[in-house]
């Protein structure tokens, strides 16, 4: 059942991203010939400069070094976990076992100290309770404040489901319903991160109530 | 439109008539109801199908193909678990094999008529039914390949003498305590086939025994009343006391078999557990019978209890009992006959354990068997060896060794605990392929090389038989004492007291010393002092006895030379090497040779008194003797002899020197175990993750060594991570990564401290922004 949830539901959000951007950008290509251009364009041998390019124009101008270092250690972990977790719940018949569950565990710390400095650094950037709209009365609900907090929410929840799960205190069928809450807060953190990321990078910023 | 829908309400009417008023007929069954056991008062049959009267002169045993048939369908019963290795449809999850174990010339190679791995069928060894009855009868329970057609006997057989050996429904199903399978064991090594059921039930003793009689004697032939020593026919004397006026006989039957009576063929029992220490199975002590999982109907297709087992078979029930079908209440069974979760089974709540266990590892890995060790725990099974039987002699044997647990992959991909036995015989590669020989080809070639001791046991007999002699004849050699046994053996023990220097120290041991067979005296006196030369004397006269001595008996002594000619004790001068001790010797043409010749006393060093039998010396001899073009028929060309022990493959390589090797055919036979079942208290992970997870847990890494009949250093090792089909390094590293997960858990816990607290702080500050709070302190 996960694995068709999941499934349908990241695909249609990877979708709906594509064709958002591609409506944004105003090409005079159709959608399908963009979509092929834009993956044709990954494999082309100037990928690795543009990438860079973009990386000094998106990140580093925008964030210190120690950001940077932590935006893109939460980026690599997170690769990492997902790849892991979905491919076990997608494509295995078992659950994560042995090597690949051990590096789970590891990248799983990182990725908790990271999303806490993240929220560290970025809490108040993103509250929901803006300055200017707390004058006004109202809240600072946009797509990406909430996406900021249900990201937030997920990963406590993945963080507190994998810790539970780690206590021997918890019976077989306990855990199972941990497992079960961890796999759908992955979930909701892999689709809260790439709407996080399509609305960050992209040139419309804000929807505001 | 209208009609057909008028249409359509009338055909739904008569389908709802026809599913509520004529309800479904279901199968009916042969069982009344009754759950009590129907009294046996019945007249027993023979193979004849006539009445057995006790009083008759030469009654026959009874049959129980047409006693039991009147009843029970003996066709149907025919096609059990038990009775049908050949007919059967599915040869099921690997088993116990059976071993042919043969002492003498280190055979022990696993059989079945099954197809399962590693194992050889009978027919690859030219073993025959009446071969294969006569070595495993003794704990089989008949039919099929014990009960032959008459195209199925092969010319070497004697089943008209032994009768066929019939189904003996009473070896399970006997609840009297009368029934004995020892005397089962016996009738069986006595040829007595058709007797056996008789004697092993109590109702009647059996005399006499088939092996002696001709194999031209028919039971129509009756008793010999000639031969009441050697050759007596087999007969039953029955117990009148047990029949009444009516001829008919009370059996004491169980419809469901005592675990006492299943145990007779299936236990197995850790070789170095005493019994009073020895648990029983978890659900023995708790009172659950073997036959309460291991069910069957008429057909006696027992269910073995795996989890495949449902599917391969067919029999959506046997899902039910499973381990998982009781305790975790999983059946795929569609009939609703049986509720899950029987016997009080208890619901696991695998505290501790990470889920992914259960989908990793069988139930059996962490609940049956020994916990893993070091090294695996030798263990001794009925059938493999021979337990169960009771007399003078002892009928347990050493070999097979089987060890436990080995744990492998099951056709699930989960782990499962395995016993394991390194199979030991002899055989030849012809392109490639193992042909395996019997015991008596290796025999035939071998000789004397398999009997190191017989010289031994012939010289210590002869010297036995010194007139007079004041203690038992003796001889010490590399810090081991060899004597006779009461029963004409040879036994050593080990001996650490001061002894000459000499390879060979001959004695007498009395009560509580040793003394030399002939103390030194004075050689050069003449003449010499009168009881030391009637001790040599007597000697060199008894020596003399032994049969096929390579010269004659002589005693070396300083320079001089004692013989016996003519009847007297002569002396002469000796020109070879000076004895500094009296060395009693064979002397031919000036030349000593030991008594005991270097060969065979190197090999009874290596051995005797050990569980090896044989050294890589006496290994090399028969590969030599079997290569040689045998004298009646020339060697096949392209057969490259070997003999398989401790995991290696033993040949002769172009020099004739041994070499070691490597071979598929060495590795080990393996089948699951299930039991016996450990109480939750000892299952493996009770104690943590570091049962199993850790630098060097006996989980993944305990050291599997090869073993076998033959005294070598090249044995095979292998790590327990290896049958497994895991890497080593990757499972210590996997097991030193526990060492950090209290590092992580803190990790976890302080970071999901400090977002709660953060999220918390947020969710406080919008919950005052709503209600009002927030804009009021401000």
């Amino acid at each position: 059942m996960f694995s068709i949830i999941s499934s349908v539901l990241i695909l249609a959000l990877v979708a709906l991203l594509l064709y958002l951007s591609y409506k944004k950008q105003k090409r005079e290509l159709s959608f399908p010939a963009w979509l092929i251009h834009g993956f044709a364009s990954l494999f082309k041998p100037s990928l690795a400069k543009n990438l860079k390019k973009s990386y000094q124009h998106i990140i580093g101008l925008s964030f210190s070094k120690k950001e940077q270092i932590i935006l893109v250690s939460l980026f690599f972990c997170f690769v990492y976990l997902f790849g892991s977790g979905f491919y076990f719940s997608l494509f295995s018949t078992h659950k994560m076992y042995g090597l690949p569950l051990m590096f789970h565990m590891i990248f799983g710390c990182f990725f908790a100290l990271l999303v806490c400095a993240v929220l560290i650094l970025y809490a108040q950037k993103f509250s929901l309770l803006g300055q200017e709209t707390e004058k006004k009365g109202s809240l600072l609900l946009s797509v990406k404040n909430i996406l900021f907090w249900l990201f937030v929410l997920s990963g406590l929840s993945l963080v507190t489901t994998s810790l539970l799960m780690m206590i021997p205190i918890f019976v077989y069928q306990t855990q199972l319903v941990f497992f079960e809450v961890h796999r759908y807060s992955a979930l909701v953190s892999v689709l809260t991160a790439l709407g996080f990321l399509h609305t960050s990078f992209s040139k419309n910023e804000k929807i505001q109530n | 439109m209208k009609k057909n829908l008028t249409l359509t309400f009338i055909g739904l009417f008569f389908l709802m008539n026809a599913l509520f008023f004529f309800p479904q007929e279901k199968e009916k069954t042969n069982w009344d109801g009754s759950r009590s056991i129907p009294v046996h008062n019945i007249v027993l049959k023979d193979e004849f199908n006539q009445k057995i009267m006790p009083t008759a002169s030469y009654p026959l045993p009874f049959s129980t193909r047409y006693t039991c048939a009147p009843c029970h369908n003996y066709s149907q019963i025919q096609q059990g678990l038990h009775f049908s290795p050949l007919s059967s449809n599915h040869d099921g999850r690997a088993g116990e094999p059976w071993f042919w174990v043969d002492l003498e010339t280190g055979t022990v190679i696993p059989l079945s008529y099954r197809d399962w791995p590693k194992v050889f069928h009978p027919e690859e060894l030219g073993l025959t039914y009446w071969e294969f009855t006569l070595l495993f009868g003794r704990h089989t329970l008949g039919g099929e390949i014990s009960e032959p057609e008459l195209d199925e006997m092969s010319p070497d057989s004697r089943w008209n003498v032994a009768g066929s050996l019939e189904i003996n429904c009473l070896a399970c199903h006997n609840h009297s305590r009368k029934q004995s399978h020892s005397e089962w064991a016996y009738q069986i090594l006595r040829e007595n086939f058709r007797w056996a059921a008789t004697a092993a039930s109590g109702m009647g003793v059996v005399a006499g025994m088939a092996s002696r009689l001709p194999g031209t004697w028919d039971i129509y032939d009756g008793p010999n009343p000639d031969d009441t020593q050697y050759a007596v026919v087999p007969s039953v004397q029955y117990d009148p006391g047990q029949f009444n006026r009516k001829h008919e006989v009370f059996l004491d039957l169980n419809h469901k078999p005592d675990d006492e009576r299943c145990l007779v063929c299936h236990s197995v029992s850790s070789v170095y557990q005493r019994q009073f220490l020895a648990e029983s199975d978890a659900h023995t002590a708790a009172g659950i019978q073997c036959v309460d999982c291991h069910r069957n109907d008429l057909t006696h297709n027992m269910i073995r209890g795996y989890e495949e087992e449902s599917e391969q078979f067919d029999i959506p029930s046997a899902s039910d009992f499973t381990c998982r079908g009781c305790h975790l209440r999983e059946n795929k069974s569609t009939q609703k006959d049986f509720s899950a979760g029987r016997l009080g089974a208890p619901y696991p709540t695998h505290t501790k354990i990470p889920p992914v266990h259960m989908e990793r590892l069988s139930c059996t890995a962490c609940h049956s068997g020994s916990i893993p060790e070091k090294n695996l725990n030798q263990v001794k099974s009925s059938r493999a060896n021979r337990l169960g039987i009771y007399g003078i002699a002892r009928w347990d044997m050493d070999y097979p060794v089987i060890q436990e647990p080995v744990f492998q992959r099951d056709e699930n991909g989960k782990l499962t605990p395995h016993r394991l036995v390194w199979p030991s015989y002899w055989g030849y590669l012809k392109e490639k392929e193992v042909h395996p020989l019997r015991p008596s080809q290796v025999q035939k070639a071998a000789g004397q090389v398999l009997h190191p001791e017989s010289e031994a046991v012939e010289i210590l007999s002869a010297l036995a038989a010194i007139p007079d002699i004041e203690g038992t004849p003796v001889f010490i050699s590399s810090g081991r004492i060899y004597k006779l046994s009461y029963n004409g053996n040879l036994n050593a023990l080990s001996y650490s007291e001061e002894t000459p220097e000499i390879r060979v120290f001959w004695a007498l041991e009395k009560k509580d010393s040793i003394t030399p067979l002939i103390p030194e005296f004075d050689a050069d006196s003449d003449p010499l002092d009168r009881d030391t030369e009637y001790r040599i004397q007597d000697t060199l006269a008894s020596l003399d006895e032994v049969q096929g001595h390579p010269g004659k008996p002589a005693l070396v002594y300083k320079n001089k030379v004692f013989q016996i000619s003519e009847g007297y004790l002569t002396k002469k001068e000796w020109k070879g090497a000076v004895q500094d001790f009296p060395t009693l010797c064979w002397l031919e043409e000036n030349e000593i040779k030991p008594l005991i010749l270097e060969f065979n006393l190197r090999a009874l060093i290596e051995t005797k008194g050990y569980q090896e039998l044989f050294t890589e010396e006496q290994v090399q001899s028969i590969l030599k003797s079997l290569s040689e073009p045998d004298s009646s028929q020339e060697t096949e060309a392209g057969k490259e002899y070997f003999y398989i022990s401790n995991g290696k493959m033993f040949r002769l390589d172009s020099q004739g020197n041994l070499e070691v090797m490597k071979h598929s055919a060495a590795q080990p036979v393996l089948w699951p175990l299930a039991h016996q079942v450990r109480p939750v208290q000892k299952s493996l992970g009770i104690n943590g993750c570091a049962d199993c997870h850790s630098l060097g847990s006996n989980f993944f890494f305990a050291e599997i060594q090869g073993t076998g009949p033959l005294k070598t250093s090249q044995k095979a090792l292998r790590s327990a991570h290896s049958f497994m089909g895991m890497v080593g390094i990757y499972q210590r590293i996997f097991g030193v990564s526990f060492y950090a997960r209290p590092v992580l858990k803190a990790i976890l816990f302080i970071s999901a401290f400090v977002m709660a607290c953060i999220v918390l702080i947020m969710i406080i500050k919008l919950l005052g922004f709503i209600t009002g709070l927030l804009e009021k302190r401000r």
